[in-house]
């Protein structure tokens, strides 16, 4: 017997890492993609925002709301709007309070009133920046594991996938539409090669965001186990030194006396001036003391290597005089490479242009796996007889690649349909994102192939095209308003639904039309190839 | 600058395919005689790397060529979809789009 050489032992490898996590790392894309706007889908999910415009003096209110709302507060804390969201979001720390994350009480305020809104109880966009890294309904930490090890397939598909591909130059440009088979083998290959050094990095990126899970036993034996402090010693995680000003003055000294708070518009335009990002937030310690202390903080950072670590202005908070700001860390090798990758992955350094070119390129990778997936179905069918694992790979195919589009939209419905008041609202919404999933896993088995398709597609469209139809019962959502307000955030994240709705509509509609060629029970491989996409 | 760079990509990729026998032959009908399929080639080459310029200049070194290669990728797409279903629009958009794109960077 021959042996097998050695790019058929890599194709071999290719199909059954890829087939195994397909569907997997299919959602970890998907979610992943989407992940990039998760704070636009927030706002997107909490109405209770969108009325909220704001203008030049939304500081000011803000400031004028926590004297109201917090007057005793040892510091406060303004996130000021900016090019992801429309409101004011305030913390505030009442005295004998530890400063740190999540720490103290916060709310969001309207913009342009400054009062506080209650918003519903909703995960809104985290809850599929979350499922991309640690899924649901289980241990986050298993989550993690189980992601961390589809992603290292990933790796190995990606690797196995460029030595089996023959000619990644000489095919660099081919599609062939409308050839069964060849068609998905031609659009997995695109979808892969075009977009390859997005797959790798994001890929690559991916497991070096899970190192310390995946490997945890170098930091474990070099710090006995206390990894608080390789964080503290590396400065990963922002736990470096440097980190957040304003935390002098707290303990057993004497209570400073009060004193009145400088006006802050002057402070507020020196620094508009120095900055073209503008300010992203304003910190205040110690406010109605003579010890209060200003510090404003630019909006986020363009540079991947500090992990867009931002400038910050301290003043004096009752004579308005600057201050000496407190020194920035330094950055070596190691850390520097952890931060340029960490960063890519996660982009929270960018403006909205480079959030929608990395949202497409993700796409493109849930493109290839979708494809890569469909493309095993579709060769097996010719080949093989028709058995239990074939029947399996095409149930899982439809109730993941159009199940999950489902489910996320069913998520988007019960956000919109559950009454407000309802107890434990935000957990009810991910189980209907579940039983709608898992729905679209059954419905496959007591369909035939091709109408499992067109029926998920069908509704994934009706679905996807409604809901923002369904907004313009809701005062200040509907696209008209959102449109004429210039709320782009919101329009775009209407018009992104559409585009969906419409991808799904038009995919439906095609495989409907579609003849079976040859075979009684066919693959749908006339459809276009965008339409994998989703 | 976005626009111009990936415009830029755009045309960068679509003189790369039409140095090649086969994409050549999609959008012409023929071959590319010898000359032609040198100069698609060189002026390929050239354009895909003067397309990071622009990144550069609006966002910085680091992001700058991270976007780019990112823009590289959908530039390619577009071409590729093109070729396979409106390849005659191919030649008039990829000099159009540059032109286009850089009267943009005035707003």
């Amino acid at each position: 017997m021959k042996t097998p050489s050695f790019r058929q032992r890599n194709a071999w490898l290719h199909t059954w890492a890829g087939l195994l996590l397909g569907w997997l790392l299919y959602a970890v894309f998907l979610t992943g993609s989407l992940s990039y706007f998760h704070e636009e889908i927030s706002l997107w999910m909490t109405p209770e925002q969108h009325g909220s415009r704001p203008e030049a003096d939304a500081p000011l209110k803000a400031l004028a709301s926590l004297q109201r709302l917090a007057p005793e507060a040892n510091q406060w804390t303004i996130n000021l709007p900016s090019s992801r969201s429309s409101t004011l979001s305030v913390q505030w720390l009442n005295p004998g309070q530890a400063p740190g994350k999540g720490a103290g009480q916060s709310t969001t305020l309207d913009a342009n009133s400054g009062e506080a809104l209650s918003l519903r109880d909703t995960k809104g966009g985290n809850f599929l920046y979350r499922f991309h890294f640690e899924l649901t309904g289980m241990p986050r930490i298993w989550g993690r594991w189980i992601v961390g090890i589809a992603a290292m397939c990933m790796l190995i598909a990606l690797i196995s996938g460029i030595i089996i591909h023959k000619k990644i130059f000489k095919e660099f440009f081919t599609f062939r539409p409308a050839k069964e088979q060849r068609s998905w083998l031609d659009a997995h290959c695109a979808t892969s090669v075009l977009a390859l050094p997005f797959h790798l990095m994001i890929t690559y990126s991916g497991l070096v965001l899970l190192m310390l899970i995946l490997m945890p036993w170098g930091v474990q034996s070099a710090y006995q186990g206390n990894t608080q402090q390789y964080f503290a010693e590396s400065g990963l995680r922002g736990g470096g030194p440097g980190g957040r000003g304003g935390r002098e003055g707290e303990g057993k000294a004497p209570a400073p006396q009060a004193a009145p708070l400088v006006d802050i518009a002057p402070l507020l335009a020196q620094a508009e001036q120095r900055w073209t990002r503008g300010i992203g937030s304003i910190q205040i310690s110690q406010p109605g003391t003579e010890k209060a202390v200003i510090e404003l903080r630019e909006q986020r950072g363009d540079s991947l290597i500090d992990r867009a670590a931002t400038e910050r202005l301290r003043f004096n908070g009752v004579t308005g005089e600057p201050l000496k700001s407190s020194p920035e860390a330094e950055i070596n090798g190691s850390t520097a490479t952890y931060n340029v990758l960490s960063s890519l992955h996660m982009l929270r350094f960018a403006g909205p242009e480079v959030r929608w070119i990395f949202f497409f390129s993700g796409l493109l990778g849930t493109a290839m796996v979708a494809t890569g997936l469909i493309f095993w179905s579709a060769k097996r069918l010719e080949r093989d007889p028709r058995h239990f694992g074939h029947r399996l790979v095409e149930v899982l195919n439809v109730g993941s690649i159009v199940g999950l589009p489902i489910a996320i939209a069913v998520y988007f419905w019960a956000n919109r349909l559950l009454p407000v008041g309802l107890e434990g609202r935000a957990d009810v919404e991910v189980q209907y994102f579940l039983i709608a999933w898992g729905l679209c896993l059954l419905h496959p088995w007591l369909r035939r192939y091709k109408q499992a398709w067109i029926e998920q597609l069908a509704v994934a469209a009706l679905l996807f095209l409604c809901l923002p139809l369904f907004n313009f019962s809701l005062p200040n959502s509907h696209l008209l308003s959102t449109l004429l307000h210039g709320q782009w955030l919101l329009a775009s994240t209407d018009l992104t639904l559409i585009a969906f709705g419409a991808l799904f509509g038009l995919a439906a509609w095609k495989l409907a039309k579609r003849r079976p060629a040859t075979l009684p029970n066919t693959q749908p491989s006339n459809t276009q190839p965008q339409e994998a996409t989703l | 600058m976005i626009w111009l760079s990936l415009a830029l990509c755009f045309s960068g990729f679509t003189a790369l395919c039409l140095s090649m026998d086969r994409h050549h032959q999609q959008v012409f009908g023929q071959k590319p005689p010898q000359p032609e399929r040198l100069i698609f080639q060189i002026g390929g080459w050239l354009t895909l790397p003067i397309a990071c310029t622009p990144c550069i200049l609006a966002f910085g070194p680091s992001i700058g060529i991270a976007l780019w290669i990112a823009e590289l990728s959908l530039a390619a797409l577009s071409v590729l979809l093109l070729l396979s279903y409106r390849p005659r629009l191919i030649l008039p958009l990829a000099l159009a789009a540059p032109s286009i794109s850089l009267p943009l960077l005035l707003f």
